[in-house]
């Protein structure tokens, strides 16, 4: 008896070895979820290019960057802020050309370049999303970021100061405060300081989960 | 099999290391160009110079003598800013240049700084309106105003006005032989001053 079961066992088992050895038929369920997507957003700066121009003005007089008037616009910079990302917003004032214009004769200094811009200081910049404008002078008004600077034009040329927050589909405004102090002599007389202003929105950097 | 693998782990670092520090996040600028500060002008025209170089001398004046000058001294400021007129004198000086003989009989003093003629010789100034801003003496006038703290305000110059301030003087006809010979000699300031700005509070 074991002598013939043994080779029918082992035939048994050569033929589960031989055939269908290594293939199973678990349960097996199959989803597949399609159309996944990878889109960029985008972050796109836009700003209505108003340009200041602010004309006769001589020691003692202060003044803000929105009261200019010129070409049909006041002289707020406008930052909207046309993508889908939430980006920082900048500026720098850059390019600075000073000269001397008219030299009228109480005037001493006459050399170029000129000596407004070593002169006229800027105090502060205000950001905010709030304005109130009237017969073409423009403010930014509360609630704002004040970001203190007191210093010449000159001084703060290439200077980049962050404004703040600009998130997608948001519009905020700058504009700047200054003044021409007392002690300001002839030496201004007719001077023209030219400048640029640069507007920069970067992307806001993903915090490190 | 081990081996391989870690090198291709070490080759995949390496090139993560070799870009870090180079990030191209997403930055858009915008420039506004050209904006511009202009400083005024502030520029006083006295009789049509500038600088003022010119002096007046009237000789030969004597009591009763009256003269007027309708053209008078004209102002005009050649700048952009509005300004404020004011006048002074400085450096008035009377000389006798000695005593005729008339005169010596009222005057013991004759020489340099010892003349009377400011004080008999009166001067009127009107403005352009017609009214009067001073009407006395030289040396009332030369006593009264003579610096930057007392002078006479002539009010407002605006930017590219010409203002007339007509003169007139005289020597009243009772002053008699005390001022035979002497002269006065003196200097005219004429100021033209930028206002202050006025600071008006910001409600914003």
């Amino acid at each position: 008896m074991r002598q013939i079961l043994l080779p029918i066992v082992t035939i048994g088992l050569v033929a589960m070895l031989a055939a269908g050895a290594g293939t199973f038929a678990y349960y097996i369920d199959t989803e597949t979820s399609e159309g996944n997507t990878f889109t960029a957003g985008t972050l796109d700066l836009e700003t209505c290019y108003n340009t200041i121009v602010i004309e006769g003005i001589q020691p003692s007089y202060t003044g803000h960057t929105g009261q200019s008037w010129y070409d049909g616009n006041n002289g707020l910079q406008s930052y909207h802020n046309n993508g889908t990302c939430d980006g920082k917003a900048y500026m720098t004032i850059v390019n600075i050309n000073n000269t001397e214009g008219d030299n009228p004769e109480p005037e001493i200094n006459t050399a170029e370049p000129g000596d407004l811009g070593d002169h006229l200081k800027v105090t502060e910049i205000r950001w905010g999303k709030h304005t109130w404008i009237s017969n073409g002078e423009a403010y930014v008004v509360a609630p704002y970021t004040t970001i203190e600077v007191n210093k010449t034009l000159n001084e703060i040329e290439d200077v980049t100061y962050l404004l703040g927050d600009l998130l997608h589909g948001e519009t905020y405004y700058a504009e700047f405060y200054w003044e021409l102090p007392n002690e300001t002599n002839n030496d201004i007389q007719g001077d023209v300081v030219v400048f640029d202003w640069k507007l920069d929105l970067d992307q806001i950097e993903t915090p490190d989960r | 099999m081990n081996k391989v693998l870690a090198s291709l782990l070490m080759i995949g670092m390496v090139a993560a290391m070799a870009g870090a520090g180079t990030f191209a996040y997403y930055v858009d600028t915008e420039t506004s160009v050209g904006n511009t500060f202009t400083a005024g002008t502030l520029d006083l025209e006295v009789n049509g110079e500038n600088p003022l170089s010119s002096s007046f001398t009237i000789e030969n004046i004597q009591p009763s003598y009256a003269e007027s000058d309708p053209k008078g001294i004209n102002l005009t400021n050649n700048g952009t800013c509005d300004g404020y007129l004011s006048m002074w004198m400085e450096n008035l000086v009377d000389d006798d240049n000695g005593l005729t003989e008339p005169e010596g009989h009222v005057d013991t003093t004759g020489g340099a700084g010892e003349g009377e003629l400011s004080q008999n010789l009166c001067i009127v100034i009107w403005d352009d309106t017609g009214a009067e801003v001073y009407n006395g003496t030289l040396a009332n006038f030369a006593a009264t105003h003579n610096n930057s703290d007392n002078q006479i305000a002539l009010g407002k110059l605006t930017a590219g006005q010409t203002r007339s301030f007509p003169v007139g003087y005289y020597v009243p006809s009772d002053v008699g032989n005390i001022i035979q010979s002497d002269s006065s000699t003196f200097d005219v300031v004429i100021d033209l001053l930028q206002k202050e700005m006025p600071h008006s509070t910001n409600p914003y």
